[in-house]
């Protein structure tokens, strides 16, 4: 059986993970309640983003962008478990909206 | 490099990877029975979420629903196989083919706020044409179904491969965990898992690179040992990763979501503002899981994963394979076992929702209209079952599902162009639509089958399109949009004809 240390960056990687899931976590129950006290709110709501070609031009060059990093350095291959924890914060974020919208 | 011994993996038992299969379902089913009694109480509830899925939860549920788990193995195992241009074509169009769905998820929600199911919108768009219904329910159908298949294997083979379970023992145990948690919540219990599972895709995967590339001697060993066998394996413009697999793969990926019933069903169960950018978010935060697993796929290059002895010329398995054999310590083991798990998991309860609107939309009450509502939330739950039988008797026969697949590429390709052109173009007609897609997959698969996927898709493409626009330019039909907005909502209506109640959260249970 392997030892079950791990390294620095993994432990320290790890911590900021709990963070982040804890925040997340707390995020879903809200929205959830929320859920739950507004299900039998009726919806009036209309769609009016207008930000969606712009947005998606910036998540396509983005994300191209952040595989071609990897190319020009070997640090850069870090980009991906910090970009991982980032779509975590920002779904947690989403969950956050919904849960104080008015 | 450091000095690597592949044999120094913790021995794992099999009943371990049973233990983590039910595990996880034993957290999901959990939280999907705190769902299911605060949420849960009709078929409108369990089929649609009573249109009342918020930003949120879309943007969560989404992107674990699109995250399969050949996705989760594929993003490695295309930069193994092309290097970082492997990975680019593997990633990018992925995210854009959510990010594709918002024209027509916006435009099917204003101009059909009460629909359920594609089959719906064609059969009120086209005044009730049976055999273009008929075709999309059974692309719709096989479509889902698939996806079931696709992803009890994928657990089959992380399950096996890390634990040595019997492939067919992970499969079943996989599938009887999600049919159970599904048939108790249906939509909300597919986005609220899904929003679950996607934490477990991202925050895990990113423990799980960083501890790999620790544990190789650090990210410097493995760019260095990649970038010494050249073959431009560290950029971005190889051709052969286009070729291959990346321009037919794009198509596919966007086929599969804008013609896609889980997604059209989520552009109905989403509250009306939050739709355009649930897709775009969706998309967008996507695309972090491939770019961060990917990195696995270097690894294995760098560390020269040979792909017939180490992996048995499967490249699907280097990041399994990698995850496993370092003699990393077992919790990253398992939680890498866990992303792919829940990946799995998350793309059947979707395909399981799908196939139940589907079968109740456009089965139960075009066959029997007066179902009452007690009847119409126990219908629902049957086509999950079935479903499940289905694919576990594919499973267990190792039976060749290549004609399912190929009846769904092929339907769902060629219903492509003609469903988009039902939503935006008022001279398209019912004919168009049939004809369409009948023609397209009588000339584009010959051609698929003698000269590759690319050309069949385009050509099926290009007839799907040519046929309903000669035969729409021809005809004089005008197409009023506005009476799409007159369709009732499929699991209301027989209520209100029949003044039955709703039954309370106790009875629906």
């Amino acid at each position: 059986m392997s030892l079950e240390l791990v390294s620095a960056g993994t432990a320290v990687t790890a911590s900021i993970g709990v963070v982040v899931a804890y925040f997340y976590l707390a995020q879903m129950g809200r929205a959830l309640a929320r859920a739950v006290r507004t299900r039998e709110q009726v919806d009036r709501g209309e769609d009016r983003y207008r930000f969606g070609f712009v947005g998606a031009v910036v998540a396509v060059a983005g994300s191209a962008s952040a595989i071609a990093a990897y190319g020009a350095g070997p640090a850069l291959l870090y980009l991906g478990p910090a970009l991982a924890v980032a779509s975590s914060v920002a779904v947690a974020y989403c969950l956050r909206q919904e849960a104080t919208e008015s | 490099m450091r000095e690597l011994d592949w044999n120094a993996a913790p021995a794992f038992a099999p009943a371990q990877g049973i233990a983590v299969e039910i595990l996880v379902g034993a957290v999901l089913l959990t939280l999907v029975y705190y769902v299911k009694t605060k949420l849960i109480r009709s078929t409108k509830d369990f089929v649609i979420a009573n249109r009342k899925i918020g930003f949120g939860f879309g943007v969560a549920g989404m992107i674990s629903i699109w995250t399969w788990a050949m996705a989760v193995m594929m993003s490695a195992a295309q930069t193994y196989t092309y290097g970082l241009s492997g990975l680019f074509w593997f990633t990018v169009p992925n995210g854009l083919a959510v990010i594709a769905v918002i024209p027509f998820a916006r435009k099917v929600r204003a101009i059909m706020p009460a629909g359920y199911t594609i089959p719906e919108f064609v059969r009120e768009r086209f005044g009730g044409a049976r055999f273009a219904v008929a075709v999309v329910v059974i692309g719709g159908l096989f479509g889902s179904l698939i996806e079931v298949v696709i992803n009890l294997k994928g657990t089959a083979l992380v399950a096996s491969n890390v634990f040595g379970v019997d492939p067919n023992v992970a499969a079943l145990v996989g599938l009887s965990v999600v049919l159970a948690y599904s048939a108790l919540g249906g939509l909300w219990a597919s986005v609220t898992t899904s929003t679950l599972s996607t934490l477990l895709h991202t925050v895990p995967a990113a423990v799980i690179v960083v501890a790999v590339l620790a544990k190789v001697g650090g990210a410097d060993v493995v760019w260095r040992s990649v970038a010494a066998q050249g073959h431009d394996l560290l950029s971005v413009t190889r051709g052969d990763a286009a070729t291959d697999f990346g321009i037919t793969l794009s198509l596919g990926l966007i086929t599969a979501t804008v013609a896609g019933q889980e997604y059209w069903q989520l552009a109905w169960a989403l509250k009306k503002k939050d739709v355009s950018r649930t897709f775009l978010w969706a998309g967008a935060w996507f695309y972090p899981i491939p770019i961060c697993i990917g990195v696995l796929g270097l690894v294995g290059l760098g560390l020269h994963v040979d792909l017939k002895t180490q992996l048995g010329g499967d490249a699907a398995a280097v990041g399994p394979y990698v995850v496993s054999h370092l003699g990393l310590p077992s919790w990253v083991v398992f939680a890498y076992v866990i992303v792919v798990l829940t990946a799995c998991y998350s793309v059947i309860d979707s395909a399981f929702t799908a196939i139940s609107s589907v079968f109740v939309v456009d089965i139960i009450k075009r066959l029997a209209p007066d179902t009452g509502e007690r009847a119409l939330f126990v219908w629902a739950k049957v086509p999950m079952v079935i479903a499940a039988a289905i694919a576990a008797a594919v499973v267990l026969t190792g039976a060749n599902f290549v004609t399912i697949v190929l009846t769904s590429y092929a339907i769902r390709t060629a219903i492509l162009v003609p469903l988009v052109l039902s939503l935006f173009w008022r001279r398209m007609t019912g004919a168009g639509f049939v004809w369409g897609t009948i023609a397209a997959i009588a000339v584009g698969m010959p051609i698929r089958a003698a000269f590759g996927e690319l050309w069949g898709s385009l050509t099926i493409l290009g007839v799907s399109a040519a046929v309903p626009a000669v035969l729409g330019l021809l005809g004089r039909e005008q197409y009023d949009f506005e009476r799409l907005k007159a369709v009732k909502d499929a699991t209301e209506a027989g209520d209100q004809a029949r003044g039955a109640q709703a039954p309370s959260a106790s009875q629906a249970a």
